[in-house]
Formats: structure tokens, sequence, C-alpha cells
């Protein structure tokens, strides 16, 4: 294949920005552009639940620094539109026609909104962006009264910051506990208890069937027939991958974008990777099945190691160890591995009491992760062996 | 020489630089992040990855 001069990257946020970074790292000394659907430079999402909302960081801190020798071309503010394998373009919002010799996507989730009645009306927010952050903390005003929909990690972190903030703050999910689909029972049940004792409430196994209010949201309804009044919704129910623009491109979508084993899209001629909340790929050292993740540190990895599959035609696996982290009120939780694949847990340090604990996550005799509950530092030696064990 | 310093009011000890630099950045026996404020140049490259790796961005390289 002729020696790439112009590599496109669709997606400018930590994955994009890494990918573009490795490149540079790699003496790649051709064009780099880089697309954007927000008018924001890249910068650093996790913060937005928490930081942001409780006005501890200003959204000019979450900028990441970008070098002067980074030497991108960037495109923000309009979206992907469509790609054109057979001539090599991806075609914006705004018109502009931008052709590539090798192509990373990383275009990342959308938050999902079930199709209810009302779903648009104003007061009803989704978090994934600066300006998604921006909206919903000008209402979060003290004693008014929000209801969060979903108990998954997005939630359960507004929650905590919106009664830090003097909301009135209730959680509803269709599971029986906060976080059901990663965390042992026994670990929700920690969360659950620490968001009561600061006055969040729950209400678990119930689904919302419509929003009430036409000018502004004035409640929820769920599938009981009870409507909960709130001033202000927050639906956290998950998110689909940004893949409508590669409709009918050739490439494959299932649930994202289908990679081989070093995060080259299938269909895509060699040319075009994925990288971030929207790769589908074999974890090869995890068995056939492919997978996305939807964390931070797989966004920074996967975008270096995709770029650099593609820069150098190299099939090497992407074999990373999967982590991820969240904060609620005074509880730290990290995790390494796979830990929603447990049957079961060993507790080798403190307690559930304490709420302090260092918790192997077991399969069989398969160790497949790792949780750490305010102790973070504990970690370190089992990131390292596991590392090894990928290796 | 590189200088490097760690915003302590931002660092949620998620160890992501413990594991990228291992010789500039350690957990002591309380559990408490230390790390070398003055690197030498050949360290630069890796305390920078290190920086990279925090989801805090807690961490300067000067």
């Amino acid at each position: 294949m002729e020696v790439c001069a112009r590599f496109l990257i669709v997606g400018a946020s930590l994955a994009g920005l890494r990918a573009a970074e490795a490149l540079r790292n790699s003496n790649y000394k051709g064009e780099i552009a880089i697309v954007g659907a927000e008018t924001h430079l890249p910068y650093n999402r996790p913060p937005l639940s928490k930081q942001i909302l409780l006005g501890s960081q200003s959204p000019e801190d979450l900028s990441f620094p970008i070098s002067d020798d980074l030497d991108v071309t960037w495109h923000l503010g309009s979206a992907a539109t469509g790609l054109n394998i057979a001539d090599r373009e991806v075609t914006l919002e705004n018109g502009k026609v931008l052709s590539y010799d090798r192509l990373l996507i990383a275009t990342g989730v959308t938050p999902f909104l079930p199709p209810l009645p009302n779903i648009d009306v104003p007061g009803v927010h989704s978090l994934r962006t600066i300006d998604d952050a921006r909206q919903l903390c000008a209402e979060m005003q003290p004693d008014r009264r929000i209801a969060i929909v979903g108990a998954g990690f997005i939630g359960c972190e507004v929650a905590a910051s919106a009664r830090k903030r003097g909301l009135d703050v209730v959680v509803l999910d269709q599971m029986d506990r906060p976080m059901a689909r990663v965390l042992p029972p026994s670990l929700s049940e920690v969360f659950r208890t620490a968001h009561e004792e600061e006055g969040v409430a729950f209400r678990f196994g119930v689904t919302v069937t419509a929003l009430e209010g036409t000018d502004h949201v004035t409640g929820v309804t769920l599938n009981t027939g009870e409507t909960i009044e709130a001033d202000i919704v927050l639906i956290a129910i998950g998110s689909r991958p940004t893949t409508d623009w590669l409709e009918g491109s050739g490439l494959v979508l299932e649930k994202g974008v289908v990679c081989d084993q070093s995060c080259r899209a299938l269909n895509g001629d060699n040319r075009i990777a994925a990288a971030g909340d929207i790769a589908v790929w074999p974890h090869l050292n995890y068995g056939e099945d492919r997978f996305r993740i939807e964390h931070w540190t797989n966004a920074a990895e996967q975008g270096a190691a995709a770029a650099r599959a593609l820069l150098n035609d190299n099939d090497a696996p992407y074999v990373p160890l999967p982590s991820f982290w969240s904060d609620q009120f005074s509880l730290k939780l990290q995790s390494i591995g796979q830990p929603s694949r447990a049957e079961r847990i060993e507790i080798v340090a403190g307690s559930l009491e304490d709420r302090k604990l260092v918790a192997e996550c077991w399969k069989g005799d398969q160790r497949v992760g790792v949780i750490a509950l305010n102790m973070a530092p504990k970690l370190a030696r089992y990131r390292i062996q596991m590392e090894q064990e990928l290796q | 020489m590189p200088k490097v310093t760690v915003d302590m009011n931002l660092c949620e000890y998620h160890g992501q630089c413990v594991f990228v630099a291992p010789e500039e950045f350690w957990f002591d026996d309380e559990d408490e992040l230390r790390y070398t404020t003055e690197v030498p140049e050949n360290a630069r490259a890796r305390v920078e990855k290190a920086a990279k790796a925090c989801p805090q961005l807690a961490i300067k390289v000067e």
C-alpha cells in the first residue's frame, strides 16, 4: 500500500487526540485532520457528572493540553454525515468533503433517549457533552427536584452531585439495585446505603412510561401508574454508538463498528480503523466474542493502538486490561479486568462494613477482575500482574 | 531537567502514573502518592506519558 500522506480522524475527543499524538510519536510527518461534531477542542468528559455540576471545576479546566508540534487541521462544529470508501472521502454536515489515505473512526456514543411521550419537553436532559452539562447545571438549583432515570454510573454520579447541591433526588431503575450490570450485589448494596444516608431516594423495579408537562417537565409516570413529580429529569439509561453517518458505507455495523483484532474495520480495505466507545473488536485474550468498552482508559489506549495499526499496516492484537472508576459521595470505586463476568467475589483486604476494600472477582478458577473501594493504591500490584497475564 | 508537579487537589489516586512510570511515581507505606519533582532528561518521555494517562489531568511536566 502507498505511504500515508493524509490521515483523517473523525471524532475530536480523547481517542482521536491520543491517535494523533501516537502518529506524531511514530514520526509520521504527513497531514492529520480531525473532525469534531462539537465546537470544542478535545476535553475531558469524566468531570462532567461531578466537578462541573458541583462548580469546583470550570469547563476551561477540562481542556486537554495539546502540543503545538501536533500540527493538526481541526474541522470542528460539523459532524460527519457520510463515508465513501471507494473514493476515500468523508462528507461533513457543512458540505465539506475530506479525502484520506487512512481513516480513524472515533465518533463515540450518543445518549439513548427512549421514544416516550414528551421526551423532548424542556427540563429533560441527557449528559454526554460539556454543553449538556452546562444546561443541566444551570437548572440544578437547591430545593428543586430531580428525577434520574437509570441507576448506572452516570445516573448515580449525578445523583451524588445533585444531592450535594441541595436538590431533592430520586433515582429510578428497572433493575433491583444500582450499577447492577457491573457490580456484584454486595457492592451495589454499599453504594445504595451510602446514597440513602445522604438523602437520595431509589425506586427499583420500575420503568418510565411517559414524561409529564408541556412548557417544562413536571414529572415522570411509571409503569405502576404512579407519577413522580420532578422539576428536572435526567435520562441516563445508556447510549448508542454514533454510527448513523456510516450506514450504507459498506462497513460492518453491529452495535458499533466491527473491527479485527488490531482495530481495523472489516471491509475497510485496511485503510480504516475504529477506536474508543464505538469500536467492536475481538480481545484475543478474552475469547472469540467481540465487544466494546465505554471507558476513559480504553479510549486513550485504543486511539493510539488503532492509529499505529493503520499507519504501520500491522496486525498486532490490541489486548488491553480494561479499567474504570467512579466517584460518588465518599466512595471511590476502581476496577480492572472484567468484574461483570464474576460468579463470586473474595474480599482480600478491608471490609464491606468499613466501605474500604479490595475484592478479587472470580469465575471458576480464573480471576477475571479486581475491584477496589477507597483503596485504589492497592490495585497497582494487581494491575501489573494482570497486564502480564495478558501478554 | 524536567520538573514534575501533581495537583493533589485533583489527584484521585487512580494510580495510572504509578503504573506507567513506577520509578518516578509510587505509593508509600501509608498509600500516599509520592513522586520525583525533578527527573533526568532521559525520563521525560516516561513522565509525559504518565501525565497523559492521568484521568484527572493532575500531572504537569515542565
